[in-house]
């Protein structure tokens, strides 16, 4: 109890020390001509939130809608809130807003994220559709300079010379080239060629030397593209073997067939990507200060009071402890995050909350529930939209309050100790003042007073100027959206950071199943075991069954030991003469028994030789020395 | 009569080929090889199991082609004056007066050809060769168009005489016949019970006439073939001679055949030029039973067909860029 009191009491004594520090930074800040200046921004800026907004307005904008009608000269903005439902927009708001309380951060950083890498692969892709065929015509154009006019048809190589690997844009080039020169018939083949090559590459067929035109075309996996190359086939089969004269009709027309079929993907991804990247209604890129929730007026503003708007270096998450002691003069700029605009994620609030104990200090707006946890922010209710702003001065009491109205009444407190800075009209708090460790925090509960509409309605730049003099700093640093989130080590764990880790996963294994699946055949061609052939092993079969039915096992050996003798000394050494010394130092086995072994069975006797009736081991020995032969000879392998 | 020029042609082929498909189902192979082999002034050897539609193709042929139209049924008892006629002695008038045998028709069907010796197979050489029949010294033509359809059973080997390599060479195709599956076989059954009699082909019409088949030969043989695509003939036979597991190839007569097949297949294809898709499809057909396998290749149950896949595959298509 007695600890919890002692706590309580720093604390106070902190705040009254932070109020109580010289007012050196406060020549900056003046409410009294914040209206002023942002009117000054406005028209210097020419920002058409007010006149023409973006369109449809966004969900933080519609939230603004009913301040629309009291900003001076904001028709636009105000038309464009009639033009919506406001009672279902709001509804709908509110439905998104619980959707957004529920729905874990860890999953709309995957959503936005998600959105954000196919948005970006797709505009990638559509760049590299379009600038790869330039860049390589461009590098051709280097690599072979443009001959003079009279000799550059002659330069043409012909197409019997082909370079391995051509490229089917390459191809098609030289066909022009060749259909340029008058020699239609080999353009009409590298058409077809560089067409073939486009399909190949695609995996619509497979190019092989001996695959006739027809069975291209029947192979042709590629529904759509089948008709177009029947008919560069028909003419170029006309041409080639009908020796039919290739008029130029026949050639443009093949020509823009090739093409069609060789710049397939591209045209494709344009197909698809230019209707969704303009949208069916039209496309308008976003212009500044169009939106009315941005804060291109309350940068502007702080410009314009004379304070020193300065952008980070660091992500926040990287942001560099500020010094224990200015012993130098230099003070650590107040930060500004409005968590709306600048999402934060669980690395981030914890070391924003160590910067602020080290002695930052720190400007926060919107949902308390968005700041870090340990600075003991809650949201609270309000009833009433009129907020009272109270600066900091150097006379306690004398200073001027000033007076806003918000569209959003929502109130925050802190569970510690804090000085209220601003507060509606029925006492809740609007935005307070606390210190944290050896740095302060000022917390305000939204950001309106930080938009462009909201700090257009009267009045109210005048009151956030009076807050945030209670940071008492004369340099700002203001986050961007992109800042809260700490940066990725590595390209992985980009994808991994953005929720894409088992979606790479899956992309690895889809790419070994496609290697297995298609890649394996692109490899080198190995050599194809000859099958099994049945009939050879029934043709062994019956001929064992056929000696086991004359009881002529000796036979069977005396013919195996030629046939092992035959092969055994083709592979000696030149001179030697011991089969078995041989057959001993290739199998392993001893010299006496592969001797043994040897003399059995070269001993037997065949059919036909009187030599006696079989002694009964024949099948044995047999055996053993096929096992020595079988290991001797697979060294040779 | 409009077989004059490929489009002609490729009419009055179709409409051969689609009668056929009323009788015969699920062996286009087979009739297609019939077709091309008697527009190409071949004859045509059909090997395959008892019941596959051998002989139905060969009457159906006949009924189509509009030809006059013989059946030998070959039997070791057969003898060569069976076939092609013989002198005989006429009372009245007392002297020899030639009868014909049924050789003397525009399309015979020599029905189990293997099983008739050597010597009365032998009989058909001289027709099938130079169309024309020498008996007791005097040479009489044989019918124009002349088309031989044999067949053969290779599964039963007792009692029959394998046609010897000279008699094999004078077969512009040799065509298998495999079993049909499950859902062709389904469907003959099905027209079987129908109502379907294979000995009564009358609802067939003929789709040509004599005169016409002999037109659309003359249109075949005058379909361009590019030196590229000669080339590539030659090499696919001469291939057949250097291979290992061959140990007699096919030869000249064989590129022969095989150009003439092809100018039928474009011709039926109504162009007048022949293209390497219309020689690949008539390779096996052309060459499998002019190839003789090394005893080795034999026993390790290397067939003819698989050379000829292989060789196809080895040899590169005529082609300017590739």
């Amino acid at each position: 109890m007695v600890g919890a009191r002692a706590w309580v009491l720093c604390r106070l004594v902190a705040v009254a020390a932070f109020v109580a520090v010289p007012r050196v930074a406060l020549a900056g800040l003046d409410p009294s001509h914040a209206q002023a200046d942002v009117r000054a921004a406005a028209e210097e800026r020419g920002y058409p939130f007010c006149s023409n907004p973006r369109t449809p307005l966004s969900m933080h904008a519609r939230d603004l809608c009913p301040q629309a009608a009291e900003i001076p000269g904001c028709t636009g903005f105000a038309r464009a809130c009639g033009e919506q439902d406001l009672e279902r927009l709001a509804w709908m708001n509110k439905l998104l807003r619980a959707i957004a309380a529920v729905v874990p951060d860890f999953l709309k950083t995957l959503f936005r994220d998600l959105w954000r890498v196919i948005f970006w692969v797709f505009v990638g892709g559509l760049v590299l559709a379009i600038l790869v065929p330039a860049v390589r015509a461009l590098g051709r154009a280097r690599r072979d300079p443009a001959p003079p006019p009279g000799d550059r048809e002659e330069k043409a190589p012909p197409v019997e010379t082909l370079p391995e690997g051509i490229g089917e844009e390459d191809l098609l080039d030289l066909a022009d080239s060749h259909a340029r020169r008058g020699d239609n018939a080999a353009a009409l083949q590298l058409y077809l060629a560089a067409s073939l090559r486009a399909l190949d590459r695609r995996g619509a067929v497979r190019l092989a030397k001996d695959r006739t035109n027809g069975e291209y075309l029947r192979s042709c996996a590629e529904e759509s593209t089948r008709p177009d190359l029947r008919e560069i086939v028909r003419e170029v089969d006309r041409v080639q073997f009908g020796h039919a004269p290739a008029g130029g009709d026949a050639v443009a027309r093949t020509a823009r067939l090739a093409a069609g079929i060789v710049r397939f993907l591209p045209v494709l991804l344009l197909v698809l990507g230019l209707p969704a990247v303009l949208g069916c209604g039209g496309f308008e890129l976003p212009k500044p200060g169009d939106d009315p929730a941005g804060d291109e007026l309350f940068r502007d503003l702080l410009r314009k009071q004379g304070v020193q708007v300065v952008s980070l270096a660091y992500s926040l998450d990287s942001l560099p402890l500020p010094a224990q002691s200015d012993d130098d003069g230099d003070e650590t700029p107040a930060l500004v995050i409005d968590v709306e605009r600048t999402p934060l994620d669980d690395d981030t609030r914890a070391h924003l909350s160590a910067w602020v104990h080290a002695g930052g200090v720190l400007v926060l707006a919107g949902q308390p529930s968005l700041w870090p946890g340990d600075l003991g922010a809650e949201a609270d209710g309000a009833s009433s939209h009129g907020v009272t702003a109270r600066p900091l001065s150097d006379e306690p009491g004398g200073e001027k309050l000033e007076h806003a109205e918000l569209a959003i009444p929502e109130a925050l407190r802190f569970t510690g100790s804090s000085a209220r800075v601003a507060w509606y009209d029925d006492e809740t708090t609007y935005a307070a003042e606390a210190s944290v460790g050896d740095g302060h925090v000022l917390g305000i509960a939204t950001d309106e007073l930080m938009t462009n509409a909201g700090l257009s309605r009267p009045g109210n730049a005048a009151a956030l100027v009076a807050i945030l003099t209670n940071a008492n700093r004369a340099t700002f640093q203001v986050a961007r959206p992109e800042d809260g989130i700490s940066p990725p080590s590595s390209p992985v764990a980009t994808m991994v950071r953005a929720g894409l880790g088992p979606a790479l996963g899956h992309a690895l294994v889809a790419a070994v199943l496609l290697f297995v699946a298609a890649g394996v055949r692109l490899s080198r061609p190995r050599p194809v075991p000859p099958p099994e052939r049945r009939a050879f092993a029934e043709h062994v079969e019956a001929v064992g069954a056929l000696y086991a039915r004359t009881r002529s096992a000796p036979h069977a050996l005396a013919a195996y030991a030629r046939f092992a003798e035959e092969r055994l000394r083709a592979r000696m050494p030149r001179g030697a003469g011991d089969v078995a010394a041989f057959l001993a130092a290739r199998s392993g086995l001893s010299v006496e028994a592969c001797h043994r072994l040897w003399t059995r069975a070269t001993g037997a006797a065949s059919l036909g030789e009187p030599k006696g009736r079989p002694a009964g081991d024949e099948l044995v020995v047999l055996g053993e020395l096929a096992a020595a032969c079988a290991a001797a000879l697979a060294q040779d392998k | 009569m409009d077989s004059t020029d490929p489009t002609g042609f490729q009419r009055t082929y179709a409409r051969m080929k689609e009668q056929m498909a009323r009788v015969v189902v699920g062996q286009d192979a087979l009739v297609e090889g019939a077709l091309v082999a008697v527009l190409a002034r071949g004859h045509v050897l059909i090997e395959g199991a008892p019941g596959l539609g051998k002989t139905l193709v060969a009457r159906a042929l006949g009924v189509v082609s509009g030809c006059v139209f013989k059946r030998i049924q070959f039997t070791p008892d057969l003898m060569p004056s069976d076939i092609t006629g013989s002198s005989v002695y006429s009372r009245e008038t007392g002297a020899f007066s030639f009868v014909p045998g049924p050789i003397f028709a525009q399309l015979l069907l020599a029905d189990e050809i293997n099983r008739a010796p050597a010597k009365t197979q032998s009989a058909l050489l001289e027709a099938m060769q130079d169309h024309q029949v020498t008996v007791d010294g005097t040479s009489r033509p044989v019918p124009s168009p002349f088309v031989v359809v044999a067949t053969q059973n290779p599964v039963e080997s007792h009692g029959t005489y394998p046609l010897p390599e000279a008699q094999l060479d004078r077969f512009l195709f040799k065509l298998t016949v495999g079993d049909p599956p499950v859902e062709v076989e389904r469907t003959i059954v099905r027209h079987h019970a129908e109502g379907f009699d294979p000995t009564d082909l009358g609802a067939l019409q003929a789709a040509s006439s004599p005169q016409e088949i002999v037109a659309m030969q003359r249109v075949a043989q005058g379909v361009r073939v590019d030196e590229a695509v000669i080339a590539y003939m030659v090499e696919l036979v001469r291939r057949t001679r250097d291979d290992k597991a061959i140990e007699l190839g096919a030869s000249p007569r064989a590129s022969i055949a095989l150009m003439k097949a092809a100018q039928v297949v474009a011709a039926s294809d109504g162009r007048a030029f022949v293209t390497p898709d219309d020689v690949k499809p008539m390779a096996a057909a052309v060459l499998r039973h002019r190839l003789m396998l090394h005893p080795d290749a034999q026993l390790q149950g290397v067939t003819a067909d698989e050379r000829i896949e292989d060789i196809l595959r080895s040899v590169p298509v005529p082609r300017l860029a590739a």
